[in-house]
């Protein structure tokens, strides 16, 4: 079995070596420093096991020369693996992507820019222009980012995802993060007296306060996105061929029903959530099933369409 | 593992320094390693140990070992095989972990095994500022990312139909990654195509293909989409709790009228189908006030849908 460990061991290796080559005498420390080893006996295992191989013959004179004197590494006579090896495309692209996103959301350090210039001559010519990442950084990310790193509480109106209603709270902020196309704030919210996390371009007011907290030792990351729960409401739906994305959007079991026709289950911590995407969905579902939910569209339509009937 | 990595070392050793293509049974005879009892045993472990190469990027090539064209042999082209020293500093590499560490694709970590290839880095002193996550899992973004560098056409299915596109570019976007160019059956009109809904794309074996336009620009392509070509705009009044969310999310709205409990504001005019799924977003907290064919166009959609 050829496992995802032996490519990655052997991946590591082949950097290792051109490495050593360039820099003879290099600290065993440094080597597991740079190259993420857990510990310097882990480099050594690494080196003593190149020192078997080499070149047919297999001989005194065939093999590769490894030396370690003082913990100061050397190698010898392996100049074909004297450079690294390419660049994969996933790989290059995600360096590249990593990269320009950070620079892009205005987050880098400085030689983040420069160090993107030179990966893009190693990927080739043209990756420059042929990749572009928009991350759209709303003004709140450094300001959060701020009180963070200095522990300061903040305190913010929030409209909220489900309830579309405005609420302030005091946060005590752990981390700002961008993921499926929106930044967030995750903390501890002292309304809700527990972990939280909120959409930045839903926070419409924002203050600092000059109050300090202590983060938590453990390291609190809750992925982003919808976690399951024993309180949440279920719906089943029938969509068509063009409303098929919502299968690849939404966390939902799908069951094809032929003719590009799907059948959605999904699980939603409130019922708002569904009915606001099944009304949206409109003419694309069909066959609901799901009393709360059910409920929730009729009375959401009712509530807008009482808005549209009352006299400007 | 142990085995399976000297064998493989001694393998690549071996095609580095050949110079010429060498059968499968000369690597069975002259490699350590290779002394399985049966030839399907050999073959099998032979098949491994390639892919396994070609997964840690050697470009491992097969060829006619001599003119008269009777055997293929094996060859690692050394110019192909190394990456070229751009010249990274030390702190250029540690700011590329830190952006290795803070980016994510559907969840993976990725970058930094690539980083050792680039000599590794320490790391920074300042934790990572940011998490980001770019959805898409990397293996298929990297099969759409060489086909856009080697320039190679990639044929996929999209929408019940087929197509074959040159992808001039690549863009991420609001969470979504598009791959953008012209088809191949229409190529003067570009088009973004969001990858995560394309059926099986393919790469087209031949490098070359196409010529990407001086001075392209792959995001310029997506900002052209969606933006409407009249001056037409939308007027909707907002609850004041949640303008502010709406003039976050469209970049050219501008406000009419700010009341106490309320404000107007004018929108550029999109799609009827994306403006009413855009405020059924607010629930009952929004209210299209003009134009009136959208407003009765959003009532009449409430009043019918199921």
């Amino acid at each position: 079995m050829t496992s995802d460990r032996t490519v990655r061991r052997l991946g590591r290796i082949l950097a290792v070596l051109p490495y050593v080559i360039e820099n003879p005498g290099v600290d065993i420390d440094e080597l597991a420093e740079r190259f993420d080893y857990v510990t310097k006996d882990d480099v050594i295992k690494d080196l003593h096991l190149v020192f078997v191989t080499g070149l047919p013959g297999y001989g005194p004179g065939d093999l590769i020369d490894v030396d370690i004197f003082d913990d100061e590494v050397y190698v010898d006579a392996a100049d074909y693996f004297s450079r690294p090896v390419r660049l994969t495309a996933p790989e290059g692209l995600g360096l590249l992507a990593a990269g320009m996103t950070l620079i892009e959301s205005d987050q880098a350090p400085a030689a983040l820019r420069s160090a993107v210039d030179k990966l893009l001559t190693v990927i080739g010519a043209g990756a420059g222009e042929s990749v572009a990442f928009d991350v759209p950084t709303p003004v709140h990310v450094p300001v959060l980012r701020a009180a963070i790193e200095q522990q300061r509480i903040v305190r913010i109106a929030y409209v909220g995802i489900a309830s579309n209603r405005r609420t302030e709270r005091l946060v005590e902020g752990w981390s700002v993060s961008f993921a499926l196309g929106n930044w967030y704030l995750t903390g501890h919210c002292r309304l809700a007296e527990d972990e939280r996390v909120f959409r930045i371009d839903r926070i419409v007011e924002l203050d600092v306060l000059d109050e300090h907290y202590d983060v938590p030792a453990h390291d609190p990351t809750q992925p982003i996105g919808y976690q399951p729960s024993e309180s949440d409401a279920h719906v089943s739906f029938t969509i068509e061929p063009d409303a098929r994305w919502v299968a690849e959007y939404y966390p939902v079991d799908a069951e094809e029903l032929g003719e590009g026709r799907m059948r959605i289950t999904m699980s939603v911590a409130d019922p708002l959530v569904a009915a606001r995407l099944l009304l949206a969905l409109g003419s694309g579902t069909s066959d609901i099933d799901g009393d709360e939910v059910v409920l929730a569209i009729a009375d959401l339509r009712d509530r807008i369409l009482t808005r549209y009937r009352r006299p400007e | 593992m142990q085995k399976v990595i000297e064998r493989i070392l001694n393998l690549l050793a071996f095609l580095l320094t050949a110079g010429r293509p060498v059968t499968a049974d000369e690597i069975r005879h002259t490699v350590k390693g290779y002394d399985q009892p049966s030839d399907e045993a050999f073959r099998r472990t032979f098949e491994r140990d390639k892919d396994l190469l070609r997964t840690l990027g050697v470009p491992l090539e097969t060829t006619y070992t001599d003119i008269w064209e009777v055997e293929l042999g094996y060859i690692v082209p050394s110019d192909q095989y190394t990456l070229e020293d751009p010249g990274f500093t030390d702190d250029e590499r540690s700011a590329l972990l830190l952006a290795a560490e803070a980016v994510r694709f559907g969840g993976e970590r990725t970058g930094i095994d690539a980083l050792f290839k680039l000599g590794g880095a320490r790391r920074s002193t300042s934790a990572a500022p940011v998490r980001a996550d770019l959805g898409q899992d990397l293996n298929t973004l990297g099969v759409l990312f060489s086909a856009v560098t080697q320039r190679r056409t990639v044929r996929f299915d999209y929408r019940n139909r087929s197509r074959t596109i040159q992808p001039f570019g690549m863009v991420h976007r609001y969470g979504h990654w598009y791959l953008v160019g012209p088809e191949t059956a229409d190529l003067g009109t570009v088009k973004a195509f969001r990858i995560d809904r394309m059926g099986s794309p393919t790469v087209g074996s031949e490098a070359g293909k196409f010529t990407r336009p001086k001075g392209f620009d792959a995001s310029a392509v997506l900002e052209g989409i969606g933006a409407s070509d009249s001056d037409e705009t939308a007027r909707i009044r907002f609850d004041n709790d949640v303008v502010d969310v709406a003039m976050n999310r469209s970049r050219a709205a501008t406000i009419v009228e700010a009341g106490d409990e309320s404000t107007l504001i004018e929108v550029p005019m999109a799609g009827e189908g994306s403006m009413i799924s855009w405020v059924l977003g607010f629930d009952d907290r929004a209210e299209i006030v003009s134009p009136a064919s959208l407003r009765s166009a959003f009532i009449d959609y409430l009043e019918v849908s199921t």
